[in-house]
């Protein structure tokens, strides 16, 4: 038992890892409102679990302090609604740019608050803002944002949930569930991605982290129900490195 | 503050949902750090002017002035009802106007209380409110006038308000009804920024709807601000088959937005970065400073039901 105790914490001394599959460091899809912690570079790679797998990377790294991120990512965008059902695209290799800028960060004892803005696909330009809580036994962090690519309109948030021992070390889990709505502008066509992810992400070493997340995507409607009607599930590899990052200085 | 037409009379019933949705400037009016109250009685509290300047892609124009005791708002739109997640597929095009003005005063401005920051005090508003509606489909044409009650207590952060929606009716056209009902609003104002609040609607008429809302907002640096807000509504309705009640959900909207304001760097505040865009300085001299007074805003809400979408972009100035 004590073994297992001085294993997890040894393994608590790390951070996760924290790619988002569109590329900014957030929950599972969507960004979060503040810089990630850890190493100076980050990245992933996974993909679905299904028999046509969908394969997912990015990388990142992080500048001026923590405040800007910039980074690249496979995934434009999984689900696009269009006349003959949902239509994934990715790319081969990590090509898909985004940027992030953390705009403030302001700590008021356990509690944190953030505000970024960026760039990045499917969200467009995109704000966001976030709380963080650190507490004995659990840390939670809620982070929502809203996003424009022009023809549409996104609104998305999630929560994380950091799992603590009762003097507030972080323990290698974390939980995650994000989500995003999204209604066309009208002014440049339809380009529509509703959905909830969960996710589950564990640290396998100081470095490096393994998620599995589960997505369900929105019926608008059409006739083809899409490709992925239980469902999306993926498995990652998130590993983060590099000099120990700076905190973002009010 | 809403105006329901009655369905016997042939009008379709998305025109009232129609007039049933919140303009912009009331999108976040649960958390009391709205910008233009959507409770008159708040007016009796605001610490200076603001005009603001909306437009979203409805088509919708808003302009608004709101001061100490004083509120004017104008807004028109123009609703399309279309069918759920497609595209040019308008079945319906309601235009709307509206009227709204209010005014309010407070005990202690009246020698009732003691007017120190954070002590007790309570306010009255009256708000005389004009809608007018047009449904291209049906040809038919509602003009309303009503006038709403509202109270406001202070404590501290924490504010507690009623209000009596079309407590007088002032003039309607024939087959438009009375949407009576009474909002209770409570909400906290932090020192740290941070403002949350929750609203409960509650149906004065048989027919009427229930509603909730949920709000927040966070301000940094007294310069960018993030709201959200949630609301559903509930009517209790007949089923025509079966005959029984059921409570049916008529909504469920999310809102967000954010803000930046331009405002005066203060000396104290430190040389950071973010005062290039806080207070821009384009010129040498104290006159060089570019934008203080000015907001500009982008929110949106989102229909979670139906999957619709209403940006907006709003542009203020502070006086």
């Amino acid at each position: 038992m004590k073994t297992t105790i001085r294993i997890l914490l040894a393994v608590a001394a790390g951070v996760f890892a924290q790619n988002s599959v569109y590329g900014p460091t957030g929950l599972n899809f969507v960004p979060s409102a503040f810089a990630s912690e850890g190493g100076r570079w980050s990245g992933s790679l996974g993909g679905t679990t299904d028999d046509d797998p969908l394969w997912v990377s990015s990388i990142q790294g992080r500048f001026l302090d923590d405040r800007l991120e910039v980074g690249l990512s496979s995934t434009v965008w999984l689900v696009e609604g269009d006349s003959v059902g949902w239509n994934p695209m990715t790319t081969y290799a990590p090509v898909v740019p985004s940027v992030k800028w953390v705009l403030d960060r302001e700590d008021h004892g356990r509690q944190s608050w953030g505000y970024s803005v960026g760039l990045s696909m499917p969200l467009g330009a995109w704000a966001a803002a976030g709380w963080r809580i650190r507490l004995p036994l659990a840390s939670p962090e809620i982070h929502v944002g809203l996003g424009t690519p022009l023809n549409s309109i996104q609104g998305f948030g999630g929560v994380a949930l950091d799992l603590c021992d009762l003097d507030g070390a972080v323990l290698p889990v974390r939980l995650t569930l994000d989500g995003a709505v999204a209604g066309s502008t009208g002014t440049l066509g339809s380009a529509e991605e509703s959905y909830w992810s969960v996710g589950v992400s564990t640290r396998l070493g100081r470095n490096l982290t393994f998620q599995v997340l589960h997505r369900r995507d929105r019926a608008y409607g059409l006739v083809d129900d899409g490709r992925r009607p239980d469902g999306t599930s993926f498995l990652r590899i998130l590993w983060n490195f590099g000099s120990a990052s700076h905190e973002v200085a009010r | 503050m809403k105006t329901r037409i009655i369905p016997s009379l042939l009008v379709a019933a998305h025109v009232v949902l129609a007039e049933r949705e919140p303009m912009a400037f009331q999108m976040f009016d649960v958390a009391p750090s709205t910008s233009h109250p959507a409770m008159a009685a708040d007016l009796a509290w605001l610490e200076g002017g603001r005009a603001s300047a909306c437009v979203s892609t409805r088509p919708e124009g808003e302009a608004a002035v709101s001061a100490p005791h004083f509120q004017v708002l104008y807004g028109r739109m123009r609703i399309d009802r279309v069918a759920p997640f497609q595209v040019d597929s308008v079945v319906d095009r309601t235009d709307r106007t509206r009227l709204r003005l209010g005014t309010a005063m407070a005990l202690s401005q009246i020698g009732a209380g003691s007017g120190e920051p954070g002590a007790f005090d309570l306010a009255l508003g009256v708000a005389f409110e004009r809608s007018g509606t047009e449904s291209k489909w049906s040809n038919l044409k509602g003009d309303h006038q009503w006038i709403d009650l509202s109270a406001a207590a202070r404590l501290g952060g924490w504010r507690a308000g009623v209000v009596l929606a079309d407590a007088v009716d002032v003039s309607s056209d024939s087959g438009i009804g009375s949407d009576r009902h009474l909002e209770l609003l409570l909400g906290r104002r932090q020192d740290d920024g941070l403002a949350w609040g929750g609203g409960l609607d509650l149906p004065l008429e048989t027919d009427g709807e229930a509603g909730l809302r949920l709000g927040i907002s966070r301000e940094f640096r007294e310069a960018l601000v993030f709201q959200g807000e949630l609301s559903t509504t509930y009517s209790n309705e007949t089923d025509p088959e079966s005959g029984a009640d059921e409570f049916v959900r008529r909504s469920l909207d999310i809102r967000l937005g954010t803000r930046l304001k331009f405002r005066p760097w203060g000396t104290t505040e430190g040389d950071s970065w973010m005062r290039q865009f806080v207070d821009p300085h384009i010129r040498p001299g104290p006159d060089g400073f570019l934008l203080r007074g000015w907001e500009i805003g982008l929110s949106a809400g989102w229909d979670v039901v139906t999957g619709s979408a209403h940006p907006a972009i709003e542009i203020a100035k502070t006086f």
